[in-house]
């Protein structure tokens, strides 16, 4: 081992195995385990910023509307935290929660929310035998104390039938 | 006997830091992965449902290896154990940090994949992976003891002092992960993060006592164009951190702290320039010790303040200080010169 330590070959080679990922990440602004940009505690924040929590509700065929907070299948922090980062995603500039390089088209991010949300149902079927019409998902404005700002708005419904997910300027649709 | 046992002992982190570094950080990695991460994964009710986790590692992998069925556990317990003893004690030394390593890389990969990328491991994982490549890892091991018993020669124990570039390497990783760290916060907060307030709000925010569904807050930008806001309205841009600290005590430091605007923006910018000054441990020892003696005291505010514990970074960031500097001088004080006396300890 000790003549390869010393080849000069072998230290560039290590150098650049380890250095250059981490660089590539830091450049680009993504991140994939082991290799971040560091995003933590890094968007600012004050007394006046702009703070929501989710809420994803089950709509049966009878209309019956069921809030699902109890079937995540994990804490509510490690489920937004994956829905947000892996599957919503941020709305300006690339996610620095994801290894996604580029920004967010509507066909991928549309994608993306068909995929969570087919995976999401059958998980409430085996788990819970839930079964829904459509998934809602909501989000209410709250203070930097975690008040609440707002009610609930409708921001997006998942049909469990189609496996589409309307959402934007279809709102006004859904909404009524 | 016992005195040179002693002596031997105190060269250590002179002569081997990084067989320190590599005994030590197998056994806190390993021991937090057994714990926490293995359990976690095979009392997990909902893989299926993250079909959209996979870090770069997984994709590497078959997908049969992370279902996590409950007759695999016993497997990867046993390949984990194996590694990391294997890693500490320095039994196929190099192999087995290389399998811990991977393993880290992945099973941490998949936790990002559930919601939670642990940014203490990824760089420590890192660390471990990088102390297989690296000369000086083995020095005190039972590879080594083999190889001088074999071979007769010792030449294989001056690894550490031959060849610096792995500590180098080390060092070099450290910073470059805190000078990313302190671009993030310039490159998402913008000047504005000067102001202190973000980290007021993390030092006052107890997360955990908020009830379910109110835990993760989502941050909006109402300055995004509308044009940006094709999802949903709101402009989305990221999620907050969580502060896990639940001591009545530290509350009391915690609320002080966030009464105080100009201290608030005191260490706003010492941790930008902290973080994006470490260059400097490049230009001698003293600037080394003193950058990594902060770096120290950093993670030891920041884990009393949030309820981190950090142990990995401060272990790493202990071995990586330039120990003979500290031995020159703390040997020329008065006081230690009887009992380096006593220990026949001339020089280090």
């Amino acid at each position: 081992m000790n003549k390869l330590f010393a080849k000069k070959w072998y230290v560039v080679a290590v150098f650049t195995l380890v250095l250059a990922p981490n660089l590539f990440v830091a450049i680009a602004g993504v991140e994939s385990f082991p290799f971040t940009q560091a995003p933590m505690f890094a968007h600012h924040i004050d007394k006046n910023s702009d703070f929501y929590v989710f809420k994803f509700e089950g709509v049966t065929a009878d209309k019956e509307i069921l809030n699902l907070e109890k079937y995540y299948g994990t804490s509510e922090r490690d489920f937004v935290r994956h829905f947000f980062g892996k599957a919503y995603g941020v709305a300006s500039g690339i996610n620095p929660f994801s290894n996604k390089l580029g920004e967010d088209t509507k066909e991928k991010f549309e994608a993306r929310m068909r995929t969570f949300f087919k995976n999401y149902t059958a998980f409430l079927k085996k788990e819970y035998n839930l079964s829904f019409n459509e998934i809602q998902l909501s989000i209410k404005k709250v203070d930097y104390y975690r008040n609440d700002v707002s009610n609930y708005n409708l921001i997006g419904i998942y049909n469990c039938s189609t496996n589409q997910y309307m959402y934007g300027e279809k709102r006004s649709s859904i909404n009524n | 006997m016992v005195k040179n046992v002693v002596a031997s002992i105190i060269k250590l982190p002179v002569t081997q830091p990084l067989s320190l570094l590599r005994f030590f950080l197998s056994l806190l990695v390993g021991l937090y992965t057994y714990n926490s991460c293995l359990s976690y994964f095979f009392t997990f009710k909902n893989i299926k449902q993250y079909e959209l986790n996979a870090t770069w590692i997984i994709e590497l992998f078959p997908e049969r290896l992370f279902a996590f069925l409950p007759q695999d556990l016993v497997y990867w317990k046993a390949i984990l154990v194996l590694a990391i003893i294997g890693s500490a004690i320095g039994f196929l030394g190099r192999i087995s940090l290389l399998l811990l390593g991977t393993i880290t890389f992945i099973f941490y990969g998949f936790d990002e994949g559930l919601g939670s990328f642990d940014h203490q491991v990824s760089f420590s994982s890192q660390v471990i992976f990088i102390l297989a490549l690296i000369p000086g890892s083995m020095g005190v091991s039972i590879d080594q003891y083999f190889i001088n018993k074999w071979f007769k020669k010792d030449r294989f124990y001056s690894e550490a002092r031959t060849y610096k570039w792995g500590v180098t390497l080390l060092l070099l990783l450290l910073i470059l992960t805190y000078f990313t760290a302190g671009i993030s916060k310039l490159r998402y907060g913008g000047t504005n993060y000067l102001d202190g307030n973000t980290i007021g709000f993390y030092i006052q925010d107890h997360t955990f006592e908020y009830p379910q569904g109110k835990h993760k807050l989502i941050i909006g930008d109402p300055s995004l164009p509308k044009t940006s806001k094709w999802k949903d309205d709101y402009g989305l841009q990221a999620y907050t951190y969580s502060n896990i600290q639940k001591s009545l005590t530290v509350r009391k430091v915690q609320y002080w702290i966030v009464e105080q605007p100009w201290l608030l923006k005191g260490i706003t910018i010492f941790t930008i320039i902290f973080e994006l000054g470490g260059f400097i441990v490049f230009f001698g020892s003293k600037y080394r010790n003193w950058y990594l003696f902060f770096a120290f005291l950093f993670h030891t505010t920041i884990g009393f303040l949030m309820g981190f514990t950090f142990y990995q970074y401060r272990l790493i960031i202990l071995c990586l200080m330039d120990w003979k500097a500290i031995y020159a001088y703390v040997a020329h004080l008065k006081w230690v010169q009887p009992f380096l006396n006593k220990l026949n300890i001339k020089s280090i």
